[in-house]
């Protein structure tokens, strides 16, 4: 019977993580999951524990964690940055190898999560990464979440958005002037550039057309790539409950988990 | 990206609407000028995804600093701004 157990890692044991670990391995792989960012990161942690159990009931052992300065990891928001976060998901690769016994790891990222993956995966030495609507360029992501902010205060008002010297309000999320610019640097178009490896692409929309953004990934991704749309909605801007059953379904089948 | 001229702009903004918020409804059933916030339960998230749709649907940039939601608060209203932004 599979098992979830929390515990501490990394340096200084300041990350939080929880493992799901199955009876016996029935995969040769586990899958390390890397949580998009802020609101969105709430909304989807529903989904990230059903798809870890799901995998978990299929023979395959993951890992839930959170970075640093987020959930139940040390350190206050504002020291979050991707770049710290890279250096997580690879010391999360690390220990779920050892504690998994398994030789390959794979990163599975949603959104903003996907997008840092990418930029990880070398440094995890990931054999593959699974990509769920990732960001495609991080300066838009950061105007449509300003603007998105700016349209909520206009509606329900609140949130003055003054804010300290060096940090930024990031829909209410306070995130220093440097990780803001490391966020508005991601492209995850020049980091699958950086990845040699398989990469699964999942769009999450209201269209099974292909958007312009995974256009773009598939472009750059060329045969390696593996794409595939479903309509669902986007449960990582969702307040209410959202059937992602789909999402998990395509995730069970692309490592090979499926029913 | 539908051209601009393809279809009638209320007809357009409410099939994006019924698609981009996952309505259960036919959408000619939303009447142009009804509250679309409170007849059709769209919360700040959802009308973000319709600025966002009617920004890709008609290739035109409505979020600018001097936005405010008071243009989207009906189909007609919205239909407004797109007419507005096309003829600029």
């Amino acid at each position: 019977m599979p098992t979830e157990n929390a515990f501490r890692f990394g340096e200084d044991d300041s990350l939080f993580g929880v493992f799901h670990a199955v009876e016996a391995e029935r995969s040769d792989c586990a899958v390390v999951f890397c949580p998009p960012m802020a609101e969105e990161k709430k909304s989807s942690y529903r989904t990230f524990v059903e798809t870890a159990r799901a995998l978990a009931d299929a023979g395959v052992s993951s890992l839930r964690f959170d970075y640093f300065g987020t959930g139940d990891s040390d350190g206050h928001f504002t020291r979050f940055a991707p770049g710290r976060a890279v250096e997580d998901i690879a010391a999360a690769a690390r220990t779920l190898r050892e504690r998994a016994a398994v030789e390959s790891v794979i990163l599975l990222g949603l959104r903003l999560g996907g997008t840092i993956a990418l930029s990880a995966a070398g440094r995890a030495e990931a054999g593959r990464v699974l990509l769920w609507e990732p960001i495609v360029s991080g300066k838009r992501f950061f105007d449509l979440t300003i603007k998105r902010q700016m349209m909520r205060r206009q509606l329900i008002g609140g949130g003055g958005g003054e804010s300290e010297e060096g940090i930024v309000d990031l829909d209410g999320y306070p995130l220093s002037r440097e990780a803001a610019d490391e966020v508005g640097r991601l492209d995850a178009v020049e980091a699958m550039a950086g990845f040699d490896g398989p990469v699964g692409l999942l769009q999450i929309s209201h269209t099974e057309s292909t958007s312009r953004d995974s256009k773009q990934l598939i472009d750059a991704g060329g045969d390696r790539l593996a794409f595939h749309a479903v309509v669902c909605q986007p449960f990582w801007s969702r307040i209410d409950f959202a059937d992602t059953s789909p999402v998990i379904e395509w995730t069970l089948g692309a490592l090979g988990a499926g029913a | 990206m539908a051209d601009a001229s393809d279809g009638r702009i209320e007809d357009r903004l409410k099939q994006m609407i019924v698609e981009r918020c996952f309505l259960d409804i036919d959408p000619a059933s939303i009447e142009e000028n009804e509250p679309l916030i409170k007849r059709r339960d769209i919360d700040s998230l959802k009308l973000f995804e319709i600025v966002v749709g009617t920004e890709e649907e008609f290739g035109i940039s409505v979020m600018e600093e001097n936005f405010s939601v008071d243009s989207f608060r009906t189909v007609k209203e919205i239909a407004e701004c797109v007419r507005r932004h096309l003829s600029e």
